[in-house]
């Protein structure tokens, strides 16, 4: 009893002081600002500049109450930390230093005091990392590089009656003479694209190589176009005798060239980062056996790029295993993921074909063509596969073809198969110069004397249509074409907004780079017109004269731009 | 009381004392500085320098390099010292082996290589043998921990599976493997050793177990060089080796 009066005295002082509290809430409710579309607009997700490039952020936002004139301050943020001196509705940024960084844009509600942010990545290229490469012969042999660099404008478009923001590519920057004793006597340039760093959690910051065909072969750094090495120093003191290479295949995980005199020398590497990890030996690849061809592959991801294609001396393809991936979140190559890297397998096809055995055709040239619209533009699923133009002997008839190769390792016996097969004849080419391969939109464009040709390969993934028409006229060009390459452009906020990019030199000293602009049957995908834009040179950029022009080429840097460019 | 007064005097200066030393750091002492440490590369404890004769072409007097490390006081000039035999380990005779007259570890390195010629004889082909190497103390000179302290070669003509060839170097302690079985030259065999030495001897070469590019090169050769055999042979009879009965097969790619 005497228990229950304490607890009952405690309960009632306990009310007591609780009941002379102040209650200092304010029960004003007022209506407070919000964003309209509960969203910051005029900044993207991400951007990519090259270094020392200026990018201005200009966010735009509507609150839904003081939509007009709102009583706003600005924060600025770079990787977290409070900008003190940018107060501005808009912020320019520029590094000196290539890397990723996170600026984030706040915008504070005087009134209320509320808050409201974005954030956005930035990635700072390295000048050289993506870009249209021009090598050109100087009048004393010598070896010279040009770079020119592309940058992002955005610009507003009107579509379906609504205002949306475009991203596009302009050519205002030309670097001349980019890497001074580079060598003599050129021939030509091929890209070893490196490993891409998927999840970006290897911290790879060199993503590419470009390799230079001359008297002495050079692997330039992808970043700064420094050589790294000539190609024949990675035989240690092992060189064979006479070595002059004349073709090269290299990927993340493997090199091999072919010498003039057949053979394919093969390199397996150790480390997926670094480019120069591997060596050649003087023992050639297959006991010896002569190869007439060995083309490039891409290797874009761990699973479904193992094969470097080549052609035997019977006019046969034959598939070099190439399976080395590095071991989990670590470059290092997994040394057994590269036991059967370097052996030459058959290529295998369904009963009663044999589309590479002894082939009857010339294979003239055979290009990398992996297709974006096949594997919905996500390079982590996509296959390996070529594109071929063929010759028959003594002719001057051309066909097409477009097949991709899957390759198994199955308890110590790898397998090489075509998973996808496609031909057709193109009719006739008076005067061959070059091909480059639109990967993404499944369309070649051959070079002809100083006209340029637009021909569809494959299959329409939607309707299923075979792309078996005629070679259409692209243009004509005022001098005779030396080379071409493609930049297949594929943004990846909209995989179908992008015209493909050709660049054209000439035998007249000038490079320029179009846009090929197609119309298509909306039912079929067959194009039944296209016609050239040209992008460069252009009213920043007026002199497009870089010598004797030996070869150009498409930079990718990072192997993402291939399906899904990032802006 | 007095007592009491005796205790907290001390308590006082001990802890008057602590204070000054406690805060005193010393590094954990092996060597001194005073004295340059000698020390061999491998420890003796676990591993030993393998030479057969038959890694070698004949009559050649192969030069076996020791790696040798210093510590302690560092050189500001080339260190010279000598090695010697320790009699009470070697069974090897004198006459089968040539120390070298200097050692050198050249200034301003931590790690350094000496060599010892050895010839071949009659009783190689029957024995093995071994020779202990230990390093001459004098002035400023001492030998460095024991496990390194001797640098043991076990010297035979006999023919026996190498080290790498059975070092568990890419697998786990539950799942032990070794790359040279795996990716370069399989299982082991005798023949096959013989034939892979065969190759290494015509270009004068030594496989010293490290050296990828020596391995796979070589490898290599005695892999084309089985196919040219066995194309010689019935398809149904590849080459044997002669002691198992199993067939040389290669697996090095390429």
């Amino acid at each position: 009893m005497r228990k229950i009066f304490k607890y009952l005295a405690v309960a009632i002082l306990c009310g007591t002081i609780s009941g002379c509290l102040d209650d200092k809430n304010n029960y004003n409710y007022e209506n407070l600002n919000e964003l309209q579309r509960n969203e910051i607009e005029g900044i993207k997700n991400g951007y990519s500049i090259t270094v020392d490039e200026k990018l201005t952020i200009t966010p735009i936002f509507k609150f839904t109450i003081d939509s007009i004139q709102p009583d706003v301050s600005y924060e600025w943020y770079l990787d977290g930390k409070l900008l003190p001196d940018e107060h501005g509705a808009s912020y320019t940024f520029s590094s000196s230093k290539s890397g990723t960084v996170e600026i984030t844009f706040s915008v504070m509600d005087n009134k209320s005091g509320v808050k409201f942010s974005r954030s956005t990545t930035v990635k700072i290229r390295t000048l050289y990392q993506r870009g249209w490469v021009v090598l050109s012969k100087g009048t004393d042999n010598r070896s010279i590089l040009h770079f020119i660099i592309p940058s992002t404008v955005t610009y507003p478009v009107t579509v379906d009656g609504k205002v949306t923001n475009r991203d596009s590519l302009v050519y205002h920057k030309v670097k001349m003479d980019v890497t001074p004793s580079l060598g003599m006597n050129p021939i030509g340039l091929m890209e070893n694209v490196g490993h891409m760093d998927y999840y970006s959690e290897l911290g790879i910051e060199v993503y590419d190589e470009l390799l230079v065909r001359q008297e002495k072969w050079a692997e330039l750094n992808g970043n700064t176009l420094e050589r790294e090495v000539f190609t024949y120093e990675e035989f240690n003191k092992d060189l064979p005798a006479n070595f002059s290479p004349v073709e090269a295949a290299m990927t993340y995980s493997a090199k091999a060239l072919l010498d003039e005199n057949g053979y394919i020398y093969w390199n397996n590497k150790i480390d997926a980062a670094d480019f120069h990890s591997g060596f050649y030996t003087s023992i050639p690849a297959n006991n010896g056996m002569k190869f007439r061809r060995l083309f490039q592959n891409f290797k874009f991801n761990n699973f479904f790029f193992a094969v470097i294609p080549a052609l035997t001396e019977e006019n046969t393809l034959v598939g070099i295993f190439d399976a080395g991936v590095p071991k989990d979140r670590t470059t290092t190559m997994h040394e057994n993921s590269t036991k059967l890297s370097g052996n030459v397998y058959a290529i295998t096809e369904e009963a009663g074909k044999e589309h590479f055995q002894k082939m009857s055709q010339e294979v003239v040239d055979m290009l990398p063509a992996s297709s974006g619209k096949k594997w919905r533009y996500d390079i982590s699923i996509a296959k390996s596969a070529w594109v071929a133009l063929m010759k028959e002997p003594g002719s001057n008839s051309y066909g097409l073809r477009y097949f991709e190769l899957t390759s198994k390792d199955g308890n110590g016996n790898a397998t090489i198969s075509v998973s996808d097969y496609f031909e057709k004849v193109i009719g006739t080419i008076s005067s061959y110069k070059d091909m480059t391969v639109f990967n993404n939109k499944m369309y070649v464009v051959i070079a002809e004397g100083n006209k340029l040709w637009y021909c569809q390969y494959g299959k329409d993934t939607e309707s299923g249509t075979e792309y078996t028409g005629p070679m259409i006229l692209l243009g004509e060009m005022p001098s005779n074409i030396v080379s071409i390459s493609a930049h297949d452009l594929v943004p990846s906020s909209a995989p179908t907004s992008c015209h493909g990019q050709l660049g054209v030199g000439l035998a007249d000293g000038t490079f320029c780079i179009y846009e090929v602009i197609e119309k298509k049957a909306p039912t079929t995908g067959i194009c039944q017109e296209v016609t050239l834009g040209k992008l460069f040179p252009n009213e920043v950029v007026k002199d497009n004269n870089f010598g004797n022009i030996v070869d150009v080429l498409y930079k990718l840097g990072r192997g993402f731009d291939y399906m899904s460019f990032g802006f | 009381m007095k007592i009491k007064k005796y205790i907290v005097t001390a308590l006082v200066c001990f802890g008057g004392f602590s204070f000054f030393i406690s805060c005193e750091e010393k590094g954990l002492q092996v060597n001194d500085n005073e004295h340059s440490y000698i020390s061999f590369g491998r420890d003796m404890t676990k591993d030993t320098t393998t030479v057969s004769f038959k890694a070698y072409n004949e009559g050649l007097e192969p030069e076996i390099p020791v790696a040798v490390s210093i510590s302690g006081k560092l050189q500001d000039e080339d260190l010279i010292f000598s090695v010697s035999v320790d009699e009470s380990k070697t069974t090897l005779p004198t006459d089968l082996y040539t120390l070298p007259e200097k050692c050198v570890i050249k200034k301003g390195q931590l790690v350094d290589s000496i060599y010892i010629k050895l010839k071949n004889s009659t009783i190689l082909s029957e024995k093995i043998m071994v020779l202990a190497l230990k390093v001459d103390e004098k002035e400023g000179v001492k030998q460095g921990a024991r496990q390194h302290s001797r640098a043991f070669i076990t010297v035979t003509d006999q023919l026996f599976k190498p080290d790498w060839w059975s070092v568990n170097d890419i697998g786990s302690m539950n799942t032990p493997s070794n790359s040279v079985k795996d990716y370069y030259l399989g299982v082991y065999l005798e023949d096959k050793y013989k034939m892979f030495l065969d190759e290494l001897k015509k270009d004068n070469m030594v496989f010293d177990g490290v050296n990828k590019q020596v391995l796979r090169k070589y490898a290599l050769k005695l892999k084309n060089t089985l196919k040219n055999i066995n194309a010689q042979r019935p398809l149904a009879d590849p080459l044997k080796d002669e002691k198992t009965g199993l067939v040389i097969e290669v697996p090095v790619a390429g």
